[in-house]
């Protein structure tokens, strides 16, 4: 069997697919992990600051979150506004998760089609928040938008 | 001597084709179980898959797609994980597991199928 014919080969077909499937398997596996570490550094930041963000004297939880799909998601924020300050918000998520959402000048503010500031938004209501995790278990916030009810 | 040869040859073979039916007789069998169970299994994941969404937010995050398509531009990298975060992996993962079982198990049965039609025939 010359190469020609080894390379147009049955065989060499299924370990070219093999590979292909292997690396697509390596790709998916480095991107899980990827956003597991995330997820589970925020949650860990989070615990560990629990106390100092929440002010109310509990103990922080042993762990926030459990399995991978109920670990809090570190990129933004869905839900309900508890409490409003100056430069941060209190959101607390379907699942009864409270995140505290850090606002700069950087951060873009919406509702409907108007720009508006930290201090326009009310508590009770709902919004979604794009942003990035901060070393002290919060969001620093790129996108905030109030969403209809 | 001749005619015996010829009846033992046609009974072997006979009996070949027996044993072929019974196996994919049972093949189908399994087969059309297989693809049941998987087939139904599938409504309640998919009702689970949709109101899993519904909770982790996925809707919301989706749709500053179209209210801030520039900012969404701007952090794509931060949207992207805020999806990805938000999908039910693990629903998801099942949901595909159990597709491949139904398209298998039914590529199998009507395979089976035909077999049995051409013995029968």
């Amino acid at each position: 069997m010359n190469f020609k014919e080894t390379v147009q080969s049955k065989t060499f077909k299924g370990f070219i697919i093999g590979v292909a499937f292997i690396l697509l398997l390596v790709i998916v596996f480095q991107a899980g992990k990827l956003v597991g570490l995330r997820k589970a550094e925020f949650s860990g930041r989070l615990g560990d600051n629990y106390g100092r963000i929440f002010d109310d004297g509990i103990r922080p939880p042993m762990m926030i979150g459990g399995m991978m799909d109920s670990l809090p998601g570190a990129h933004g924020a869905v839900g309900e506004v508890l409490k409003v300050s100056s430069s941060t918000l209190v959101v607390a998520e379907p699942n009864n998760l409270e995140k505290v959402i850090r606002v700069s000048s950087t951060t873009a503010i919406r509702k409907f089609r108007d720009t508006i500031t930290i201090l326009d938004i009310k508590v009770g209501d709902f919004i979604s928040v794009l942003g990035e995790a901060n070393g002290q278990g919060e969001i620093d916030a790129k996108l905030v938008r109030i969403m209809p009810k | 001597m001749k005619d015996n040869l010829d009846y033992l040859e046609s009974r072997i073979l006979n009996q070949i084709n027996e044993i072929k039916l019974k196996r994919a007789r049972a093949k189908m069998l399994v087969g059309r179980v297989l693809s049941g169970v998987s087939f139904v299994a599938l409504f309640p994941i998919f009702i689970n898959i949709f109101s899993q969404l519904q909770t982790s937010g996925f809707w919301n995050y989706l749709s500053l797609v179209f209210t801030d398509t520039s900012t969404v531009a701007v952090y794509w990298k931060e949207f992207s994980l805020s999806l990805v975060d938000a999908l039910p992996i693990v629903s998801v993962g099942l949901v595909f597991a159990l597709l491949l079982v139904l398209l298998t198990s039914l590529r199998f049965s009507i395979q089976d199928y035909k077999l049995i039609k051409s013995y029968e025939f």
